[in-house]
């Protein structure tokens, strides 16, 4: 199999991860579609670059990740830099009124409420499951950073459930 | 409290994450059995992880999947599947070894490979502003940083040479090229481009200052002393030329 072919089935598997992703990093849908389709053409472009036995996850996500850098400082976009309101991060809604999906949606609304350098650093470690070390690599920071940025988040979302209101969350772990 | 090192929020976390090592756990443990305000602290940095994921495996479904499908089809095969540069690489050495009747430099790798500077620039390009502009070390912290990574590369480079041309200087790294220390040190300039500095032993003759365009990017060169040395960064050859006459005067 081609390079080519092989990162472009690689894709297609990751697309919902590649998507979210995406999301968590511009705080916004339509600009996820568009960073999500970008980054598959730089992959698919750059094809030839990846080592295979190397996981393409954490390419693409890297890959994504710069080519958002990018164009943020081009353009001089300021709005993903801090938190984004989750009205405007375009959540999707529960679809019924079970407690347990609003319980999610609040969930995935405060998490989504962090600034973006905490969101996406939950993201890589709680729901990615990547390791601090992969998480660091992957962000270009270091991994004392990586565990900061975690305790600011877990500080964070620990006080608004606290506080209680709408973006509670319950203790675990 | 007993532990002789204090315990902050990352440990914590680590802890919470069942990331810490063994000692560094049970050290944890003990401060926690006599220490109500750690147990708090430790309190206040509970938060449920397993909801987090569920809840985001649920937004994952919501991505538009069609769409990205659809956009992913397509792109189209490129007309002959390129080579991974490693192997044009390899084949690019077996044409000069031959053509200069000399072993390939692969089967007796010497001290230095023509194209230390273009492994640099393929670095280089992945770089963002957002890569270097969340480092943030004190004078002293960076002072010794530099020191040690001269001190691996094998040529003195003053911190008052590094930070000669004016460049905010954000981090030192050593890195490798083919079994040979390479230094790299990471500047952003004053637009937020970033801009690296690095040197490793070739054992070429001193060149002077030459410039050129690697990966899109300016890019300026010059031998001394058996090594090595190149900045890399941006897109404004004059800026590149002109930090590259400053590091070679002061280092």
């Amino acid at each position: 199999m081609s390079d080519h072919a092989g990162v472009r089935n690689g894709l297609n598997g990751l697309l919902p991860r590649l998507w979210r992703f995406c999301h968590v990093l511009t705080g916004d849908r339509s600009t996820a579609d568009d960073l999500a389709q970008s980054a598959c053409l730089r992959a698919l472009e750059r094809a030839g670059q990846f080592q295979p036995g190397t996981r393409l996850d954490q390419w693409v996500f890297r890959i994504a990740q710069s080519i958002w850098f990018n164009q943020r400082r081009a353009e001089k976009v300021r709005r993903g830099f801090g938190t984004v309101p989750a009205e405007e991060a375009g959540l999707a809604s529960p679809g019924d009124n079970a407690e347990a999906n609003i319980y999610l949606a609040q969930v995935l609304s405060s998490v989504m409420g962090l600034p973006e350098a905490q969101r996406v650093t939950v993201l890589l470690v709680y729901v990615e499951g990547f390791s601090y070390q992969e998480a660091a690599e992957m962000l270009d920071i270091p991994i004392g950073t990586v565990m900061s940025r975690l305790a600011a988040a877990r500080g964070r979302l620990t006080r608004l459930r606290d506080g209680g209101g709408s973006a509670g969350m319950a203790r675990s772990a | 409290m007993t532990s002789a090192t204090p315990i902050n929020d990352e440990d914590l976390v680590a802890y919470l994450d069942a990331a810490l090592p063994p000692a560094r756990r049970a050290a944890v443990d003990a401060a926690l059995a006599q220490d109500p305000a750690l147990r708090d602290q430790l309190d206040g940095l509970r938060i449920d992880v397993p909801a987090i994921r569920a809840a985001f495996d649920a937004h994952a479904a919501t991505a538009p999947l069609d769409r990205l499908e659809r956009a992913l089809a397509e792109v189209p095969e490129p007309r002959r599947s390129r080579m991974p540069s490693s192997w044009l690489a390899i084949a690019a050495s077996l044409v000069i070894g031959v053509a200069l009747g000399q072993a390939p430099s692969y089967l007796f790798p010497r001290e230095h490979a023509p194209d230390w500077r273009t492994a640099v620039a393929n670095y280089q390009v992945l770089y963002t502003t957002a890569t270097l502009a969340s480092l943030h070390q004190t004078t002293a912290a960076l002072d010794g940083n530099a020191a040690a990574v001269s001190a691996a590369l094998g040529r003195p480079i003053s911190f008052a040479a590094l930070t000669a041309g004016g460049l905010e200087f954000k981090r030192a790294q050593i890195l490798t090229f083919n079994g040979q220390p390479l230094a790299q040190y990471a500047y952003l300039d004053a637009d937020g481009a970033p801009i690296a500095f690095c040197a490793t032993r070739t054992g070429e003759p001193d060149r002077p200052v030459q410039t050129a365009t690697l990966r899109g990017l300016a890019e300026a060169h010059w031998s001394r002393d058996g090594y090595g040395f190149m900045v890399i960064g941006g897109h404004d050859p004059d800026e590149i030329r002109k930090l590259a006459d400053e590091l070679q005067r002061s280092t």
